[in-house]
């Protein structure tokens, strides 16, 4: 029946409205400091035995093959692209980015992420008023163990993640703490809840946490922020491509829609 | 009796089922690695032969009626589908023929190899090798689950073996199978094999691509007019229809009444 293209066609026009919300984000985060760009993935949905009167035939040999009808698309998941965003410039002391694998670990809620704690890309920290290294963000997530006293006057970030500054009159550097980097065995099962962070999952494993630099997990960047990784050429050509497929799938409505009609008039 | 409206019938019964074929098809123009149905449909033999009828004196007339249209078997059109180049060391496209082995977990009928070509892979919580949509592990040769180590680099080459570091880790199980018509679709980009077919695996012909994913190979144009020209033999069909219910119609209240 063409209820089933019918039921096609809109399984195609659902699937592909998730994957114009998904690239409407990515274009609308293409300037956020370490966003990581998803996409939509999608799959063929079950299939159903055709099975029609008069189809088989006592004359006639057994059929080799099955007739049967698919029932349209869905969206399988959405995937997380983990590549690394250009390196930008920012000659900002209190900016890091991580040069290879592994997130950032702040401190949360308890009910935001397991344990307290979530995980960002994004380097952009600050001060806060105890002079406690936190993100740059209205909600100021801090980062565990690191202060930096009020007379500190040049601060950096080194590649192992020690954050140093020197003293008036004190040319000897001194350490406020160790800026930590976790990395996870499935990083795209981390769950995405906004200001930049993830938190981790059942599906992404617990975190690794250590020092940067060691154990495959990437280096810092001081004075440095790693860009978005939306590369907008190809969100652009994706946008073009669903807006498309969505027209034919509405096409495809209008068809089974003409089908339906032309025998709801066979009796007059 | 009017065998007309039943060969239009089936015409137009078949005319719907192509359509519901073909708009899965169209529905499926963005998934990895689909490819797409061709419903196929054959003429019925002559009534006679189909319907048994042998006794009636109007069988003369019937001898060279024939019986409309009937479904045929499914083909699955297995062309290739154009590369993307998508950056993610997890995705694999194939190139010329082949399939991933995965093994889709039952508890009742115990595991059960399946076939893909959907190469979006990534890796699960205890670092198994597992498709991304599905998170059903992919094989190797031995139809194992294959490990990946935290961290370092993977890479795979056109045979699938899989390397980290540089040294080999796995080879992938990338095969293909004696006859392709043996396959069936079970949905989520997934083929289910016969016992048969399991038994011919050989190492594929085809390569794989890193980085790089296939897509549908779904025509767009093509099955966009296969839709609505399924439509139009709807709407033929639905006429013929019609136009035997009149001659009935008239066979009936018109033939014995008086003129008037």
């Amino acid at each position: 029946m063409a209820i089933n293209a019918l039921h096609s066609a809109a399984s195609g026009l659902s699937a592909l409205n998730t994957a114009l919300d998904v690239t409407a984000n990515n274009l609308a985060n293409i300037n956020t400091q370490g966003f990581k760009t998803s996409r939509v993935n999608f799959q063929d949905l079950l299939y159903i035995e055709k099975a029609q009167s008069g189809t088989l035939n006592a004359n006639e040999d057994q059929r080799p093959m099955g007739v049967y009808v698919g029932l349209g698309v869905k969206v399988a998941g959405t995937q997380l692209d983990f590549q690394q965003g250009a390196p930008q410039l920012t000659d900002r002391p209190l900016d890091a980015m991580i040069d290879g694998d592994g997130f950032f670990e702040v401190q949360v809620e308890d009910q935001l992420g397991n344990g307290g704690k979530a995980y960002t890309r994004a380097g952009n920290f600050t001060m806060n008023a105890d002079g406690e290294l936190v993100l740059g963000n209205d909600q100021g997530r801090r980062i565990e163990g690191i202060t930096i006293p009020d007379t500190a006057e040049s601060v950096t970030i080194g590649p192992d993640g020690r954050v140093l500054y020197t003293e008036a009159g004190n040319p000897e550097q001194q350490e406020a703490g160790q800026i930590l980097v976790a990395t996870f065995i499935n990083s795209t099962g981390l769950k995405q809840v906004g200001e930049n962070l993830y938190v981790e999952t059942e599906a992404s494993g617990p975190p690794n946490t250590g020092n940067p630099g060691e154990d495959n997990r990437g280096s810092l960047l001081g004075g440095f922020l790693e860009s978005s990784n939306v590369d907008p050429t190809r969100e652009l050509i994706d946008l073009i491509r669903t807006q498309r497929a969505f027209e034919m799938n509405s096409q495809t409505i209008r068809a089974a829609d003409e089908s339906l009609r032309s025998i709801a008039q066979l009796r007059r | 009796m009017s065998y007309g409206i039943q060969i239009a019938a089936s015409g137009l019964m078949t005319a719907m089922y192509r359509q519901d074929v073909y708009a899965n098809n169209l529905a499926n123009m963005d998934s990895v690695g689909y490819k797409p149905d061709l419903p196929t449909t054959r003429p019925r033999l002559d009534v006679i032969a189909e319907d048994g009828v042998g006794h009636l004196p109007s069988n003369a007339l019937l001898r060279r009626l024939g019986g409309g249209a009937v479904l045929n078997a499914n083909l699955v059109n297995f062309s290739q589908g154009s590369l993307k180049a998508t950056g993610n060391a997890l995705d694999l496209a194939i190139e010329g023929p082949g399939f991933l082995a995965v093994r889709e977990e039952h508890s009742e009928a115990g595991d059960r190899v399946r076939l893909t070509r959907d190469g979006r892979l990534t890796r699960d919580r205890t670092g198994r090798l597992v498709m991304g949509s599905s998170g059903l592990p992919v094989l190797d040769t031995q139809n194992r689950p294959i490990v990946l180590r935290d961290g370092v680099s993977v890479d795979i080459d056109a045979a699938g073996v899989v390397r980290q570091g540089g040294a080999v880790v796995a080879q992938l199980q990338f095969v293909e199978v004696a006859d392709k018509r043996a396959l069936s679709k079970q949905g989520h980009s997934l083929f289910a094999a016969s016992s048969d077919a399991l038994a011919s695996r050989k190492p594929a012909s085809g390569m794989l691509r890193q980085r790089h994913v296939e897509d549908s190979s779904v025509d767009e144009v093509r099955v966009l007019m296969e839709v609505t020209s399924a439509s139009r033999d709807v709407d033929l069909n639905a006429s013929m229809i019609q136009q035997h219910d009149r001659l009935l119609d008239r066979a009936i209240n018109g033939l014995g009444r008086p003129s008037a």
